[in-house]
């Protein structure tokens, strides 16, 4: 499973909207649809996006199916978000021990109201 | 549950006060930010400036191409930068980021939290609230009709 097929997967606003009510606590896909506004066969598909990314997983209970976000797969996304932000952090952390970090002693690189051209 | 779903949080000691803490990571953060691996524009990005009018966070390419990385949600310096994170992406699929300093010993510290996967707090509400509004404007004909 990769990053991108993850961020896809979460792109769309009503699999976000899906994604998160998961979030909270496993759900039957009826309840699903009574939350969100589109169709029961259209849930099925967004649910089928998520399954497909290892966002989600189900299990039947009776003579329906109940979601849940699926842990391990969520941590190829967690795993790739987690070592960006620590190579960013690194990057500001070496930055912050150079003599000079705001640059006191250098030409001026305030904040600026507009965006440099 | 499973933990993977909670927010990412990362803390960081700097030798610095809050307040050179906050000016670093905003605005001089053209002067650390890994562009080559961390950006829109890869290679060619040269700048990321937080806007203050706009209340954006702007990427600039060596050509003058800009792209939005984020929406400015809370400027508090020097204890608290809120950002909702779209690097590439729609604001819709924005996640929420917050970046806290706080003093610590000589220095200060730094704690990030990023929930990737959606908006906590407020936001997360104002999340629900849109889905909701927009089930009450797909039923709104119906109900005119009725």
């Amino acid at each position: 499973m990769d990053v991108g097929t993850q961020l896809t997967a979460l792109a769309d606003p009503t699999r976000r909207a899906i994604f998160e009510l998961l979030r909270a606590q496993p759900r039957a896909v009826g309840e699903l649809s009574s939350k969100v506004p589109v169709s029961q066969p259209a849930v099925s598909q967004h649910l089928k996006v998520l399954r497909e990314a290892a966002l989600v997983r189900s299990h039947p209970v009776g003579a329906s199916r109940v979601y849940e976000v699926d842990g391990d797969g969520l941590l190829v996304l967690r795993d790739w978000l987690d070592s960006m932000w620590d190579q960013a952090l690194d990057a500001f952390v070496d930055a912050a021990h150079r003599p000079d970090p705001v640059g006191e002693t250098s030409p001026p690189g305030g904040p600026s109201p507009n965006p440099l051209p | 549950m499973t933990e993977a779903i909670e927010p990412i949080i990362k803390t960081r000691s700097l030798p610095l006060s809050v307040e050179a803490a906050f000016s670093l990571f905003t605005e001089n953060m053209s002067t650390w930010w890994p562009f080559g691996t961390h950006s829109v524009g890869g290679d060619a990005a040269v700048r990321v400036d937080f806007d203050l009018e706009r209340r954006q966070l702007i990427e600039t390419t060596t050509d003058g191409t800009t792209s939005v990385w984020a929406q400015i949600e809370a400027w508090d310096p020097p204890a608290l930068l809120a950002l909702a994170w779209h690097p590439g992406r729609s604001p819709e699929e924005a996640s929420s980021l917050e970046v806290r300093f706080e003093p610590e010993g000589a220095g200060s510290r730094l704690v990030l939290t990023h929930d990737g996967w959606g908006r906590f707090g407020d936001d997360g509400h104002r999340l629900r609230a849109n889905y909701e509004q927009g089930w009450d404007l797909v039923l709104s004909p119906y109900l005119a009709a009725a």
